[in-house]
């Protein structure tokens, strides 16, 4: 049991580039924190300094309190469940899960125990003696985070751990480590760069971009208030849309509707230039025909023409295309990403529909935007003007 | 299954006959008879007696008999011979997996400057003719006092593996996922400690491929061996060989059946070690 603390923690590497850059981050005693982002924005290199795998070049990390800069591996007291799960080959199971005790000289007996009773809590009690390859890929998952169990270590570090593993089973794991988590109530942290993993599994959520942390907050707290634009457009399911803005009077414009603005919020984005990104998720529209009457009162109506319509079964996605195309060397800079180009200066806007939907490709439909739902970013420096203002019994 | 129809296609495509397969495959036979027949003859003559191994030039004996093979055994005093061979094969090989896995280790997963210059100095090893540094070594086994003795010869030939040695084993090792050895890290192994328990362990194609392609050419070995060994109760087996050539009448069956003791042991070793042998090579192909 261990608090773990990232203090101004730099990686330099020999060449120049900075991985990780004056990371500042501590992981309470028992919590789960999910490091996130695109690849190569240093989150797993910032879970291997923890781990002692890489040189810290700056800064501090601790763990319980003891700086372990310069502590080899084995004097950290930490386990790890790499993505391709390192599994001895040549052990069977049972010695894959003891080899951490052998090392550490426990007696057998007790290194038998702890791997047939971790075997135990991971239905592998069957398959003790065997070898990693005659395994199923779920099966070796699960040895490896047995590997983790038996050394009831100071924290977990995990490192994609599910990643090897095909869509339906990386659900199921998903599940299995949040038990284990929870049932040994151990701190860990746990890389990974699927938003939908980080936003289910843990207790909060660090964002990284260029080995800067952008924001660190509950999966809630990421989706409704993110900081900046980079955060918006990665979290969330599907992704937010960002559509440029301007403020007109007592009214911010955009290409297919206006939104009424209170006096606080225009004078916010008159600070900020009075041409903000405006960042719709799909969530925050809805077909005008299914909104009851006092919720129409919170949005805005609008009228667009149906591109392609995507059914999930238990809702269906829209996309519609839009005028109010953000430049896309703004979005780059600022969000990580391009739109899906559209020629012209449309974009394509998702919004979300019931699943019952009688929309077609071609239909125009009439559309309800919840205003508490608009978030507006600043486009100098991609940072929030304004979140998401709908509170919980709206929602 | 893609891969399986795949097979079938190609099997299919193999057995149809053309012209030119054929007079490949006849080439191709005609080749291995050619190659293996003096093998065969070494074989066959071991069986014969002196009048026979000269006069017939049939490779199945017309009175086959042990009588050879045990005239030349104790003519020979084979015994000592093999026990020489034992042990100047048995130490160089010993040396030799002692050292190279350890090396191969070193140059492939430890950073250290002049890594890569440092190996590719061992693998140029490979193009240098052994008779170029013969007198060299000569010298420095007489330096050493070492000139005669069945160590000075050890040393030689577990360095002359170095180029093998390293090479093999550094391939081999490039295979194995690195977070394997990180894994171990972390689980409190030390550098060496993950060299024996998880390294090693992992690589025996690649040390029966060290271990057959040393032995082979250890015992072997005739040059370096019969230039340096002047006590001929030293002697290893193909010198010892030698010893039937000098006399005033050579004995063609009692050479061959001498041959054919010399070989025996190689041809064990080999088939013992086969199965890992073959995947070690492909393992460094591969590498």
């Amino acid at each position: 049991m261990a608090e773990i603390a990232f203090e101004g923690v730099y990686k330099r590497y020999p060449d120049g580039t900075e991985a990780v850059r004056d990371l500042d981050l501590t992981v309470a005693d028992g919590e789960l924190m999910i490091l996130v982002g695109p690849s190569g924005c240093g989150k797993s290199t910032a879970l291997r300094m923890v781990a002692g795998l890489e040189q810290i070049s700056d800064g501090q990390v601790r763990i319980g309190g003891r700086v372990v800069n310069r502590l080899a591996p084995k004097q950290r007291d930490l386990a790890m469940v790499f993505q391709n799960y390192a599994l001895y080959p040549h052990m069977t199971v049972a010695e894959n899960m003891g080899f951490a005790l052998k090392m550490a000289r426990r007696p057998k007996a007790e290194i038998a125990q702890k791997a047939s009773a971790a075997a135990a809590v991971l239905d592998l009690a069957d398959h003790l003696e065997r070898k990693p390859a005659n395994l199923s890929g779920g099966q070796r998952q699960r040895v490896a985070m047995g590997r983790a169990i038996v050394r009831e270590p100071a924290a977990f570090l995990m490192d994609e751990p599910l990643s090897n593993l095909d869509a339906k089973l990386r659900v199921q794991m998903r599940a299995e480590v949040a038990r284990i988590q929870q049932r040994f109530d151990t701190t860990t942290i746990y890389v990974t760069h699927d938003q939908v993993e980080a936003m289910t599994l843990g207790d909060r959520v660090a964002v990284m971009r260029h080995g800067v942390l952008q924001q660190v907050d509950t999966p809630q707290a990421l989706y409704h208030r993110p900081d900046n634009m980079f955060v918006a457009g990665f979290i969330g399911s599907p992704a937010m849309t960002f559509v440029q803005g301007r403020l007109e009077g007592e009214e911010l414009v955009l290409p297919f509707v206006r939104l009424p603005l209170d006096g606080a919020r225009r004078a916010q984005v008159a600070a900020a230039g009075g041409a903000p990104v405006v960042g719709l998720r799909p969530h925050a529209f809805a077909e005008a025909a299914a909104v009851t009457p006092a919720a129409r009162e919170r949005g805005v109506l609008f009228t667009a023409p149906v591109g392609v319509v995507e059914s999930l079964g238990s809702e269906s996605y829209a996309y519609i295309a839009v005028e109010g195309r953000v430049d896309p060397e703004l979005l780059r800079r600022h969000a990580g990403g391009a739109p899906i180009s559209t020629p012209g200066e449309e974009l394509l806007l998702n919004v979300r529909l019931d699943a019952e939907t009688r929309l077609r490709v071609g239909d125009r439909a009439e559309l309800w935007l919840d205003r508490g739902a608009v978030h507006l970013f600043d486009p100098r420096d991609g940072s929030r003007i304004v979140g998401d203002t709908t509170t919980e019994e709206q929602r | 299954m893609s891969a399986v129809a795949e097979t079938r296609i190609d099997d299919a495509e193999r057995r149809r006959w053309r012209p030119w397969r054929g007079i490949g495959g006849l080439l191709l036979i005609v080749y291995g008879l050619i190659s293996v027949y003096p093998f065969l003859w070494m074989v066959s003559g071991a069986f014969k007696d002196e009048r026979e191994v000269l006069s017939s030039g049939s490779l199945i004996p017309q009175n086959p008999t042990l009588d050879t093979l045990s005239e030349t055994w104790s003519k020979l005093d084979f015994g000592a011979y093999a026990l020489n061979s034992v042990t100047v094969t048995g130490v160089s090989l010993l040396m030799i997996l002692a050292i190279y896995p350890l090396a191969g280790y070193a140059f492939s997963v430890l950073r250290f400057p002049g890594r890569l210059p440092f190996y590719y100095m061992f693998v140029a090893i490979f193009f240098v003719p052994g008779v170029t540094t013969l007198l060299p070594l000569i010298l420095v086994q007489s330096e050493l006092g070492l000139l005669g003795s069945h160590l000075g010869l050890e040393l030689a030939f577990a360095n002359g593996a170095a180029p093998l040695g390293i090479m093999i084993f550094k391939t081999f090792y490039d295979t194995i996922p690195r977070e394997l050895r990180e894994s171990a890290r972390m689980d409190g192994c030390s550098e060496l400690g993950i060299h024996f328990r998880i390294y090693l362990p992992l690589a025996k194609p690649a040390v029966a491929t060290v271990a057959v392609m040393c032995f082979v050419s250890v015992w072997n070995e005739y040059i370096v061996t019969g230039v340096s060994l002047s006590d001929p109760s030293r002697y290893t087996l193909p010198l010892g060989l030698q010893q039937l050539l000098s006399d005033n009448v050579v004995q063609w069956n009692q050479v061959m059946a001498g041959s054919l003791l010399v070989v025996l042991p190689v041809i064990v070793v080999f088939i013992v070690l086969r199965r890992f042998f073959i995947s070690g090579i492909q393992g460094a192909v591969k590498g």
